[in-house]
């Protein structure tokens, strides 16, 4: 039943966007998050879409696969077009009962819907073409000047990896002990609030025993390998940034913030 | 001297105790164990559940330290924290759960953990992880993710993990426990060439016979004390001691020492289908001459 | 009370890049009072198969039935098919999750609706199935207990809801050698004297051999055997390309058998095994 879940998943791939330094990579995500929420105009929009396109086709992404990541938050857009479409003033364009739905609502949901689409495809191109690996590697390497002001900038990045590792170990197990629960009778799909809420008990306990105790041996198996912190730990991938690598960010940068000006 | 160079791991009167938490009891896992292992030795440890053999297992790389008594690894002392790291890089530590264990999401970065907490040089890391998913044959899932291999395949990344530190021992705590036949068939396999052709001292924790029985040594621990010690033909050919100690011999072990009680002489030692089909047809062409001879 | 699948398949995420047939066009019937034990190795689609037999997966083709009702029909409660066939996963004692031994092994007959004393009654016969002492251990933890004890306590939280199948996956992995002839005995006695109809997957053979009077084999999510214990470990061919391998007296007898010694070579057993190495042998003490 957890089989399914494709957002965010890793895409193993050798495009230029998949070679393109994760740091990098981080900060383009994030200067493209910025500039959505700046641009107010739908060529605006339509440009940022094209570039987004654009890197989906170069990282030779199947486009389809891309499109399955919005599906978990179809709901908070559609409702978003909802309520940008019957909440604003203005030309009607029909109405049901009481509800006036408007040009300037549809227009403005539209934008607003867009928006939120485009903000999930930028998000999951990181995620799609950055392996966990690279992902943490690159927020420790970019949260390390941040170590001064007292952020465990490797500590994170372990925590992050090993949090990773088991996401998949424990959504089996996940549905190991609910299947157990329910060979013995347990129900957690029927009832009021209150009783699902009491009906997940069975489920947690076990769940976070075995967490505990997965997270005891681990700790152990990683002290038998040496394990003692960040201090003193070279890594096998070294980050080089390329000039490519600075030129791109730097283009990339360049056009959103044109984008941003002028539209 | 030249004694002490030969072994890597040494234990004298090695004691362990602990006081369970509500009461003030003392118990002790370990009650006085010497032992010692030499280089290049394939030993197995077999013993009932509690009988302190994990325990005994943990002493061997510094994750326990002893109450008393004293644990030597190729002559460093466990109790001298300057040693700590040495010791855990000399000898290395398989565990029975494989999934945890792996520390990363893939499976070549989860190798290299071990180099990269040593301060190892990223193309040393490199060529070391390279063999050392070459030695267990992993090579071609280097880039996989750990969850979707199976057991004996995981184990076998743990393996790689502990290789790549460049241990001279490695030390299983019932690696096969989880796995399947061909999973245990997988690991058993990797961890007797690597005994056999890099010449690395294996110390294998086990509740299956059969396994124990591919040690040159078993050792049987029980109520944490060494009880036997000895080459696998002669600890498993004492049947009845065997099964005192809440263990079990092999089928064909047993059957041989059912049909030695019958009166049918055939040696009692016999580990493997073979050699006790080889006994009893010596046996069957005897009987076949003596009736002749009638 | 009877189990039996038709034309049984099993494909996870259909339709996706990720699909994968798990169990594949598989027919058999367990019938009532029967030990049968499913061997495969890991992936065959063993746990894929069992978890159908209660409902807690459905067919993606095929049908199953228990006691001749189709689980999947109309207006069939998918609760009483499972209070019906038990199933005990492996490692069940990281399931367990009460203050005391008692509530746990409750879980199961409280959530059937049962009464207060019914329930007394279930729990404390369920312990004594498993050769768990009731007075001492009932208001203990279950997190205290030793492996061994957590395993039975966990077993008893299934047979207290009183099925008629018990269906257990590899109820002795990570037990020491007598650890498992425990768990192997009760398992025999819940069949024997308790008149279960058992459902045994394991990875060990001698086990099987032991304890099972049928045995299926799956390979690669196929149905390949399914016959009497002494039938399946004869065929050398069908257990080798399953990647498994019968007990060591049968191999033994077979190698024997093809050193030209006129052995039978439908051995299960050390004990079978003796009784006809002495017969070819001529008669106790005949060789000496």
């Amino acid at each position: 039943m957890f089989r399914n879940i494709t957002l965010g998943q890793y895409m193993p791939g050798t495009s230029l966007v998949h070679k393109l330094d994760p740091r990098i990579k981080i900060l383009l995500t994030l200067v493209v998050i910025t500039i959505l929420f700046m641009v107010d105009t739908f060529t605006g929009y339509g440009l940022v879409f094209l570039f987004i396109l654009g890197v989906i086709l170069v990282a030779r992404l199947p486009v389809r696969f891309v499109l399955y990541g919005i599906k978990p938050l179809l709901f908070i857009i559609v409702l978003t077009f909802g309520l940008h479409l019957f909440m604003n003033e203005g030309r009607t364009l029909f109405s049901i009962g009481p509800l006036v739905a408007t040009y300037e609502g549809a227009f403005k949901g539209f934008t607003m819907a867009f928006r939120l689409v485009l903000l999930v495809l930028g998000t999951s191109i990181l995620t799609l073409t950055t392996s966990p690996i690279e992902l943490t590697d690159g927020l420790e390497s970019l949260l390390s000047p941040m170590r001064g002001v007292g952020i465990p900038a490797h500590e994170l990045a372990m925590m992050m990896t090993i949090a990773l590792r088991f996401i998949p170990t424990l959504l089996e197990e996940t549905e190991k002990i609910m299947k157990a629960q329910m060979a013995r009778g347990a129900d957690f799909e029927t009832g009021n609030a209150l009783q699902r809420a009491k009906s997940l008990i069975p489920l947690l306990v076990p769940l976070f025993v075995n967490a505990f105790r997965r997270a005891d041996e681990l700790a152990m198996a990683m002290e038998a390998r040496c394990y003692r912190g960040g201090e003193g730990r070279t890594r096998m991938k070294q980050m080089k940034l390329t000039a490519g690598d600075v030129l791109t960010g730097m283009v990339v940068t360049a056009g959103m913030v044109a984008i941003a000006i002028y539209l | 001297m030249n004694r002490v160079s030969d072994e890597i791991i040494i234990t004298e009167n090695l004691v362990y105790s602990y006081s369970s938490e509500d009461q003030e009891i003392e118990m002790q896992a370990l009650a006085g164990v010497n032992l010692s292992i030499a280089r290049g030795e394939f030993v197995a440890i077999i013993g009932r559940n509690g009988s302190g053999k994990s325990t005994l297992a943990k002493h061997f790389n510094a994750l326990f330290l002893p109450t008393s008594g004293t644990v030597r690894i190729n002559g460093m002392d466990t109790q001298d924290p300057r040693n700590l790291w040495r010791i855990r890089q000399t000898v290395g530590m398989v565990f029975q759960n494989p999934d945890n264990q792996i520390v990363s999401t893939t499976v070549e970065e989860d190798v290299a953990f071990g180099p990269e907490n040593l301060g190892v040089p990223p193309d040393e890391i490199r060529r070391r992880v390279n063999l050392a998913l070459e030695w267990v044959g992993m090579s071609e899932y280097m880039r996989h993710a750990p969850h979707l291999l199976s057991g004996g395949q995981k184990q076998r990344v743990a393996i790689a993990g502990v290789l790549a530190m460049r241990p001279k021992c490695i030390v299983l705590d019932e690696p096969t426990a989880m796995l399947d036949p061909s999973g245990r068939r997988e690991v058993l396999d990797t961890v007797k060439r690597l005994n056999k052709e890099e010449g690395i001292t294996v110390v294998l924790i086990t509740h299956f016979m059969d396994e124990a029985a591919l040690g040159d040594r078993v050792v049987v621990i029980d109520q944490g004390k060494i009880v036997m010690d000895d080459v696998p033909r002669k600890i498993f050919s004492q049947v009845e001691l065997i099964r005192q100690l809440h263990l079990d011999v092999p089928q064909v072990t047993r059957l041989a020492h059912e049909l030695n009680k019958s009166g049918v002489t055939i040696p009692e030692d016999a580990l493997t289908v073979e050699e006790l089909a080889d006994a009893l047809s010596g046996s069957y062409r005897e009987s076949a001459v003596a009736s002749y001879g009638e | 009370m009877s189990i039996r699948v038709e034309n049984l398949s099993h494909t996870y995420n259909p339709g996706t890049p990720f699909e994968r047939c798990a169990v594949d066009n598989v027919t058999l019937e367990i019938k009532d009072g029967e030990f049968v034990a499913i061997i495969g190795e890991t992936g065959s689609g063993k746990s894929t198969l069992i978890q159908h037999f209660n409902g807690l997966l459905k067919p993606t083709g095929g049908r199953v039935f228990v006691d001749e009702v189709d689980i999947w029909g109309k207006g069939v409660h998918l609760k009483t098919v499972r209070q019906k066939v038990g199933l005990v996963f492996q490692y069940p004692e990281h399931q367990l999750f009460e203050e005391t031994v008692f509530k746990d092994i409750a879980f199961g007959p409280r959530n059937i609706g049962l009464p207060d004393d019914e329930v007394d009654r279930r729990v404390e016969q369920a312990m004594k199935m498993v050769g768990l002492d009731f007075e001492a251990l009932r208001d203990r933890s279950p997190f205290e207990l030793s492996g061994g004890e957590k395993r039975r306590v966990a077993m008893a939280g299934v047979i207290a809801m009183k099925p008629s199948v018990i269906v257990l996956d590899e109820p002795a992995s990570g037990l020491d050698p007598h650890g498992r002839d425990q768990v192997l005995a009760e398992i025999q006695q819940l069949h024997q004297e308790f008149g279960f109809t058992v459902v045994l997957v394991s990875h060990s053979m001698e086990d099987v051999a032991k304890l099972a009077r049928r045995v299926m084999v799956l390979h690669k999510a196929k149905l390949i055997a399914d016959g009497s214990t002494r039938d399946v470990f004869g065929m050398e061919d069908v257990l080798s390309k399953a990647g498994l391998e019968a007990p060591q007296v049968t191999r033994l007898m077979q190698e024997l058998a093809r050193r030209n010694m006129k052995v039978r070579t439908d051995i299960l057993t050390v004990e079978e095994a003796k009784r006809e190495i002495l017969r070819v042998l001529g008669g106790e003490g005949r060789v000496s």
